[in-house]
């Protein structure tokens, strides 16, 4: 891990899917760390400051659009981007998350190369 | 012309008065007359008086003067002094008395002249000459001179007296030719009087008493009985009028007498009839106490098995039948007669319906009694006092309008038969025993059913309230009883206590507002579902309007059904549709991911068998996330959740998108792909959810025909709307099978039995799409194979609102 690499945190109650994205990331010449709950997550974000999060949506104690909310409140990590990733397709469930203040969302499940492109996006966007 | 009575007595008094006031006039003129003359007679006697007065005066002043003179002594002098003072007077006297008759009037002032001359110019000069010389007095006076003047003035008198008694003498005989015209006069107007008076009373008593006396006699004759008397009707004016009114009067009087004694005759005629029609009365009376008392023992009656067996009982009395059935409707059954009533026989020697065949059963066919007299031995009767004969027989059917609703048989064992009068009798007490009798089966029935109903509704597990349109509660089943304690609206109106209980829904306006509309429209119908917030229970009350024959709604009926499991069971399916859709796409994610980046050869080389079994893997996991995508969406479309975009979208553009989609598909299943599409008109509707109808379809199509075949996506204008149609050459579909075909997991035969993969949702889900759209779907068979299917939606109609 060198300074060059941007660093991803990446949330998710799943930890066969936190291996899919963190090797997918990693594989992509990013940085990543990993947090298990919401709650955790913030924690991570507030003393990394990473270059972007990618958040599940259903996840225990605090889920992925409150999460959202929280960083976007924090002046901290307010301006860290968020891709989320959902289980539900409703679009209901979209707008919930850039309501919350998401800058995108991936279906699960998805295609880690789709991931990676996204990721990029995003990042590139910045 | 004829001349009222009253006319002609006025006339005749009048002609007798006229007669009798111009004779009295004629009579008082001749008399006056007489008078006057008489008058003239008196006046010409008192002038010749007065006439021989002043000659005399004249005389004594010419013998006055000449004694005078010749005495010498004036005392001699005193006649002729007298004389001198009288005669003035005595002219005038004489001048005034012949003031009537001018030639006697002329004789007297020429008297009074030449009396004046005589004293003036003579006698005085001569008293004169004699004072102052006596002898020339007495010289002249013997000239004679005066003499001659006393004697022309003598003269003057006689002249004037003889003609005074000429008239005296005729004013005398005109008096004597009056007075006695005068008496004659009256005697005459005495005599005409007395005739025309003699004469009036004789028209009086012709033309008036004697008729009036006719008429008095006719009247007692009236009076007494004769009524063809009459009277002849002459006579005058209102004597013949009271004459032929007498006349008229007695004729009516003879026709009323006539009519009152043929009025009469008749009477004393119908006297008879009527004493035989009270005698019928009277036993028509009989009857009818019979019949009443028959009635009011009826209308006692508690129930139909005593009401039966009273009707049997009163006709048996009143037949002298020693044996009796009755067979009525059943209580369920009307158009049975069944066995209700016997006497004289036991229930089990008669049948339990009435035998469609035999006396009993014409009676009813023929709806009037049947009777029949039996021989000695033809009919035998077990009964309690043995084996008996039976005689006489009758049938009567108890009638209700006309349906026959019951049937009395009864029986005689002795030696008499039935007679009309008691078969009339019968006949009538059978009409009323059948009112009786079905309106105790009425009440029966009804009584069962009204039981039915009451144990019905008092079983129901949901609430049941019957309200008036005030709302106030009528009645109620157990179960609403305890709901309504459970929901406290135990209250006894339902609108009043409105506020009071929506203040404990979870939506106390909607609650409102539900019993709002109900209460307005008393013919409104619906549902409404509620939560009660303290117990979380959930209800749901359907209300109808309870309407009278008219069609009138006079009540409503509240069905309270809780639907609070059912609520319950929707959030559980919700919560393990949910729950269910992310555990098992959370692991297919890992599935999908890692398949795809052993695939990509990023971890390392794959042989080539890994590499086409990962793709294996890969493939199914994609069906399992297609599988849980579709259950999602049906649990959706199920809880109304299926939510549709609103946008104008062109069906023929749609659907070339998803050929273009489908034909790498159709190439590698070497299947030909067609597209007739013609622009149509925009629709409102939501393009993606559209898009997925014609993927499904496309994807079927492709899917069930065989490498070579050919599938065709066709849009077109339809009568509402627009139209595509996507038919295929493929395997088809059984007929009978079309209907099902858009069931949820229904999967045709011909594809089960070509072992085509599918989960049987993709038509269902189809189907709820166009649902959506208010548009329809139809499946039908292409000639010559293969299957045709055909989406209409219309243009004009407002999207289905997501509940």
């Amino acid at each position: 891990v060198t300074d060059a690499q941007p660093l991803v945190l990446i949330a998710d109650d799943d930890p066969d899917l936190r291996t899919l994205v963190t090797y997918r990331l990693e594989k992509s010449g990013y940085a990543v760390i990993a947090a298990s709950d919401g709650a955790e997550a913030m924690e991570l974000a507030v003393e990394r400051l990473p270059a972007l999060c990618v958040l599940d949506v259903m996840m225990p104690r605090l889920d992925g659009y409150e999460l959202t909310r929280r960083l976007r409140a924090n002046e901290a990590t307010s301006r860290i981007p968020v891709i989320l990733l959902t289980a539900r397709s409703q679009e209901q469930d979209v707008r919930q998350g850039f309501d919350a203040g998401a800058d995108d969302y991936i279906r699960k499940p998805f295609s880690p190369d789709e991931l990676r492109a996204r990721v990029q996006v995003v990042l590139g966007r910045r | 012309m004829r001349l009222s009575l009253t006319a002609r007595t006025l006339a005749g008094g009048l002609l007798l008065a006229l007669v009798v006031g111009a004779t009295i006039a004629l009579l008082a003129l001749r008399i006056d007359r007489t008078q006057h003359a008489s008058e003239r007679q008196d006046r010409s006697a008192e002038t010749i008086a007065a006439a021989n007065r002043l000659e005399q005066s004249v005389l004594d002043l010419e013998t006055g003067l000449r004694g005078y003179l010749l005495g010498g002594d004036d005392r001699f002098l005193q006649p002729y002094r007298e004389a001198e003072a009288r005669y003035p007077r005595q002219t005038s006297q004489l001048v005034v008395l012949t003031a009537d008759e001018p030639a006697q009037h002329e004789r007297a002032e020429a008297i009074r002249a030449a009396v004046v001359h005589y004293h003036g110019s003579w006698t005085r000069s001569l008293v004169d000459l004699s004072h102052r010389n006596l002898a020339g007095a007495r010289k002249l006076e013997a000239s004679g001179a005066g003499k001659e003047m006393v004697d022309a003035i003598r003269g003057r008198f006689a002249r004037f007296l003889a003609v005074e008694q000429q008239i005296a003498r005729g004013e005398q005989r005109s008096a004597e030719r009056g007075s006695k015209a005068a008496r004659t006069l009256a005697f005459a107007a005495i005599g005409f009087a007395f005739l025309a008076t003699l004469v009036f009373v004789l028209w009086l008593h012709r033309g008036i008493v004697l008729p009036v006396r006719r008429l008095g006699r006719a009247a007692h004759a009236i009076a007494g009985g004769v009524l063809s008397t009459r009277v002849a009707d002459d006579g005058i004016a209102e004597v013949r009028t009271l004459k032929q009114s007498f006349n008229v009067m007695a004729a009516a009087l003879e026709a009323n007498r006539d009519e009152l004694e043929a009025q009469n005759a008749e009477l004393e005629g119908q006297q008879l009839e009527i004493e035989q029609t009270l005698e019928n009365l009277a036993a028509e009376q009989h009857k009818l106490a019979r019949i009443s008392d028959f009635a009011g023992g009826l209308v006692g009656m508690p129930s139909l098995a005593q009401t039966a067996d009273f009707v049997l009982d009163r006709l048996c009395a009143v037949a002298g039948a020693e044996i009796g059935t009755l067979y009525g409707s059943g209580v369920s059954s009307p158009h049975e007669l069944v066995l209700r009533a016997v006497r004289g026989i036991g229930y089990d020697e008669v049948s339990e319906v009435l035998p469609p065949v035999g006396l009993a059963a014409r009676a009813v066919q023929q709806r009037g009694v049947v009777t029949t007299a039996y021989g000695e031995s033809e009919l035998r009767l077990q009964s309690f006092n043995g084996e008996v004969h039976v005689r006489d027989e009758l049938h009567v059917p108890l009638l209700r309008g006309d349906s026959v609703v019951g049937l009395v048989s009864l029986a005689r064992v002795g030696e008499r038969h039935f007679t009309p009068t008691e078969i009339d009798l019968i006949d009538r007490l059978a009409t009323l025993a059948g009112v009786a009798l079905e309106q105790a089966r009425s009440l029966t029935h009804a009584e069962r059913l009204a039981s039915l109903n009451r144990t019905l509704i008092e079983a129901m597990p949901d609430g049941i309230r019957l309200l008036d349109l005030d709302g106030t509660v009528l009645s109620e089943n157990p179960a609403m009883g305890g709901l309504a304690v459970a929901l406290g609206v135990g209250s006894t109106n339902v609108y009043g206590s409105a506020d009071d209980v929506a203040e404990q829904m979870t939506d106390p306006d909607g609650y409102r507002a539900s019993l709002d509309a109900l209460r307005d429209d008393p013919a409104a119908e619906g549902s409404f579902e509620f939560t009660v917030r303290a117990s979380g229970r959930s209800f749901r009350r359907h209300s109808v309007p309870v309407v009278d024959g008219g069609g009138r709604a006079v009540a409503r009926l509240f069905v309270l059904h809780e639907t609070t499991q059912e609520r319950d069971l929707d959030r559980l399916k919700e919560e393990f549709v949910a729950t269910v859709s992310h555990e098992l796409r959370t692991p297919l994610a890992s599935i999908v991911g890692f398949v795809e980046l052993l695939l990509g050869g990023e971890p390392g080389p794959l042989t080539g068998d890994q590499g086409e079994f990962l793709e294996i893997v890969r493939r199914s996991s994609q069906r399992l996330h297609r599988l849980v995508g579709d259950l999602l969406f049906v649990s959706r479309v199920d809880a109304r959740q299926l939510d549709l975009e609103r946008e104008e979208v062109r069906l023929d553009e749609v659907a070339r998108a998803s050929v273009q989609a489908a034909l790498p598909e159709a190439r590698r299943r070497d299947v030909e792909l067609a597209a007739e599409l013609v622009p149509l008109p925009a629709i409102h509707g939501d393009g993606a959810r559209i898009g997925q109808v014609l993927d499904n379809l496309l994807s079927n199509a492709l899917k069930f025909t065989p490498a070579g075949g050919r599938v065709t996506v066709a849009t077109e204008a339809s009568e509402t709307g627009v139209a595509v149609v996507v038919s295929d050459t493929g395997i088809g579909i059984p007929e009978d099978e079309a209907e099902r075909l858009f069931r949820r997991f229904f999967r045709a035969s011909s594809a089960i039995d070509a072992q085509i993969p599918g989960t049987g949702l993709g038509l269902a889900i189809t189907k709820a799409i166009v649902d959506a759209h208010a548009g329809t779907i139809a499946v039908s068979n292409r000639p010559g194979g293969g299957t045709v299917f055909r989406v209409e939606l219309p243009i004009a109609h407002p999207l289905r609102e997501a509940a």
